[in-house]
């Protein structure tokens, strides 16, 4: 996702919805315009009124074909420039003929209907170039009942409420087009930034990543070695710092996990058992085929950290390993009858349970729990989805 | 803090562009009105109550103009209550400084008044609630017509009266609606086809760690040259203690540098906060700083970041300094209306030639 919506789609998604409010805005009014004309028939039936309920469904015809439209057709634009110029000559007929009193071209029902077009035409925008388009619909509604003055049916008053929605509308597309240029200015940035936001944390996965990984591997053989007395290395000392060195090699590409033939669990039990530790397996170690091999890595490195934990810190050297299923993932249980431990307690430059496990499990969206009680052993559950 | 599903919660910057819009209609409905009053100057029999009604109309517009300001965002519903609330007054006192010498319904500026300041207002509030606001508002102003139905010299049922003088809230009420309606639909659609869609991501390339040079260049040909030989000595042990007590410091050095470190001058970050921060808001706070670095308007090298704790909350306050006579809460502006969809409270003080902002946030665990 992004922060906020490109300005292209911006000025889409705004003039389809112009188009929209508009069509609404003019049809309420209509209907409006439609149920006044009702009433006076109702009230009046000695007056002819009638067929202006037919003129005004002509010019929500109109309003239908352009709210309906799928494409800016010029001949169906045309048509309904014609049935909405057709539909005000009758009204203006209609509304002018029945007046009691002196009719104007500025009544308040012909102003409805010429607002109503006005605002068709801001609807059409969507097809057509906004602001033509509301002029055009500005002089469709206007023109017949100036006409019809013209040829001395009513008088001509300059019709305000009609004059201001197109000069508003038309003003106020420009001053939109110039605010969202404005204000979407800063669009491109926040989407450059959206796009740093994701190579940093992606960067920062990779960092993590190497991070654990320099902890499994030459921290831990740096501390052997400054712990052996000088002289001839045993031999799975020596091992261990060639497996490590490779190990660091094959890692170096982003992305790439470590692959181990006899699966990632049997590995580091027998790196484990090759340091000196005894590791009890118990529930199905197969399991581990069900991950994907990124996860079946993540696993296995974080299950070789506990491992050397309990070796390095735990006081005693055997420790149980228990792999079940556990819904829609695995679980490996590291339990030892060690001195324990408080989390909270552990020193800020001891990375192995955090970097190295919690870290490590994480980044492959799965969990870890761990129970431990100074005196009283630690267990740690390491959960990973399956692929 | 809880999003709403409108157009201004979901795209902050479209409720910037709008902002102009509703400076214009308040413009035009007070424009409008006071044409309308004065070419019917004679139906008016109590001046102080069209006077007052002027007031309140002014009051509604300021109002609006107001709480759509980028730096208020987002508009709540206690804004729109006030706007529709001081607009509906004002046609109130329209009506009653007219009581017994209205002749035409026409000429009452009130409704149309209302109709055209409101006619912004799906720019910033959800589909059903400018819908409810609005027939709430048409049903009182269009009884109130009916109730003077008797004053206004066209014959006509009541019933058209009120009609009309309803119309132009209703219709504009409407349109406003189906703007919002449909701005929400084409924002949430572009939301859920953009959520499953990975941003682009430049190549990884060397990581910026600072632990990678001393593994490449010292411990990796330290521990080559160990396996080769097959045994240690003194030496060797204490090299190999130095190697590893410097690469466990530089691994502690690196995960616990912020991110933020690369974006200002100045980070004081203690509790790693910045780590705690969601990715959109990380995103925002990126192109703002970005935005600051690059502008001429601020000096960078003043940039200051700093993150810390309120209780349970987060604070994170930015402080630049800025050239004497620009406006720096201006250029800032669309990145602001960003902020706060994001981050809750937000705060920009500009004094002196220092600009200060106070962002406030609820720490989550990465």
């Amino acid at each position: 996702m992004t922060l906020v919506l490109p300005k292209a789609l911006a000025a889409k998604g705004t003039s389809i919805a112009h188009s929209r409010g508009a069509l609404a805005f003019g049809s309420v009014l209509l209907a409006i315009t439609f149920a006044c004309a009702a009433a006076l028939q109702l009230a009046t039936p000695e007056l002819v009124i009638w067929p202006a309920l037919i003129a005004i469904v002509v010019i929500a015809a109109g309003g239908v074909v352009i709210g309906t439209m799928k494409s800016g057709e010029l001949p169906l634009i045309v048509a309904v420039i014609v049935i909405e110029a057709v539909g005000m000559f009758f009204l203006a007929s209609v509304v002018i003929g029945i007046s009691r009193v002196e009719a104007s071209s500025d009544m308040v029902l012909l102003s409805f209907a010429k607002v109503s077009v006005v605002l068709f035409g801001a609807a059409a925008g969507r097809w057509v170039p906004g602001i033509p388009a509301i002029i055009v619909a500005y002089l469709v509604a206007e023109g017949p009942v100036v006409a019809l003055t013209l040829f001395g049916l009513g008088i001509f008053n300059v019709d305000w409420p009609a004059s201001i929605m197109c000069i508003g509308l038309v003003v106020g597309m420009a001053v939109l087009g110039v605010s969202r240029s404005r204000a979407r200015a800063a669009e491109p940035a926040l989407t450059r930034a959206r796009i740093a936001e994701a190579t940093a944390a992606g960067i920062e996965i990779e960092k993590s990543a190497s991070s654990a990984l320099l902890h499994d591997t030459v921290l831990n053989e740096l501390s052997v070695l400054a712990l052996v007395p000088a002289g001839e290395l045993a031999p799975g000392v020596r091992d261990q710092i060639a497996r490590s060195i490779r190990r660091l090699g094959e890692s170096t590409a982003p992305g790439d996990t470590i692959t181990a033939e006899r699966g990632q669990i049997a590995e580091a039990v027998d790196e484990a058992q090759a340091e000196g530790l005894t590791v009890l397996v118990t529930g199905d170690v197969g399991l581990e085929h069900r991950l994907a091999p990124a996860s079946a890595a993540a696993l296995g490195l974080a299950l070789r950290q506990c491992l050397a934990n309990v070796l390095a810190h735990s006081g005693v050297t055997e420790a149980e390993i228990s792999v079940l299923s556990s819904g829609d993932g695995i679980t490996v249980l590291v339990i030892d009858a060690g001195i324990g431990f408080v989390e909270n307690e552990v020193a800020g430059d001891r990375r192995g349970l955090r970097g190295s496990v919690r870290d490590r499990i994480e980044s492959v969206g799965g969990t870890v729990q761990i129970w431990t009680t100074p005196g009283a052993g630690t267990s740690i559950s390491l959960t990973v989805p399956v692929a | 803090m809880k999003q709403e599903l409108s157009p201004q919660q979901l795209d902050p910057l479209g409720g910037v562009s709008a902002r102009a819009v509703v400076e214009l209609s308040v413009v035009v409905g007070i424009l409008v009105s006071l044409a309308l009053t004065l070419t019917s100057l004679e139906q008016f029999a109590h001046p102080l109550l069209e006077v007052l009604a002027f007031v309140s109309l002014a009051l509604g517009g300021g109002w609006f103009i107001y709480a759509s300001s980028p730096f208020r965002a987002p508009l709540r519903r206690s804004s729109h209550m006030i706007v529709t609330g001081f607009l509906l007054v004002a046609v109130l006192l329209n009506a009653l400084a007219q009581v017994g010498s209205n002749d035409y319904l026409r000429d009452d500026w009130g409704p149309l008044g209302m109709a055209v300041v409101l006619f912004a207002m799906g720019a910033y509030r959800p589909a059903r609630e400018v819908l409810v606001f609005t027939i709430i508002s048409s049903v009182l102003v269009g009884a109130l017509a009916w109730a003077r139905a008797d004053d206004f010299t066209a014959a006509a049922p009541p019933i058209v009266f009120g009609l009309l003088a309803a119309a132009p809230i209703l219709g504009a009420g409407a349109g406003s609606a189906a703007f919002s309606a449909s701005l929400v639909r084409t924002l949430l659609l572009w939301r859920e086809r953009t959520n499953g869609i990975p941003t682009v991501v430049d190549s990884v390339g060397d990581l910026p760690a600072a632990h990678r040079s001393l593994v490449e260049t010292e411990v990796a040909p330290f521990l080559q040259r160990i396996a080769d030989a097959g045994s240690v000595s003194p030496a060797d042990s204490s090299r190999a203690r130095a190697l590893s007590n410097e690469l466990r410091a530089l691994l502690v050095i690196d995960s616990e540098r912020s991110w933020a470190a690369d974006l200002a001058a100045g980070v004081v970050d203690s509790g790693q906060l910045a780590d705690s921060l969601t990715t959109d808001q990380r995103s925002c706070l990126r192109a703002l700083l970005a935005h600051i670095n690059h502008s001429s308007v601020f000096d960078p090298n003043t940039l200051r970041l700093s993150f810390a704790r309120d209780g349970w909350a987060g604070v994170c306050v930015i402080e630049v300094e800025y050239d004497r006579g620009s406006s720096p809460r201006l250029q800032l502006a669309p990145y602001i209306a960003v902020a706060r969809s994001l981050f809750d409270p937000v705060h920009s003080v500009a004094s002196g030639t220092t600009l200060r902002l106070t962002v406030g946030f609820e720490p989550t665990s990465r």
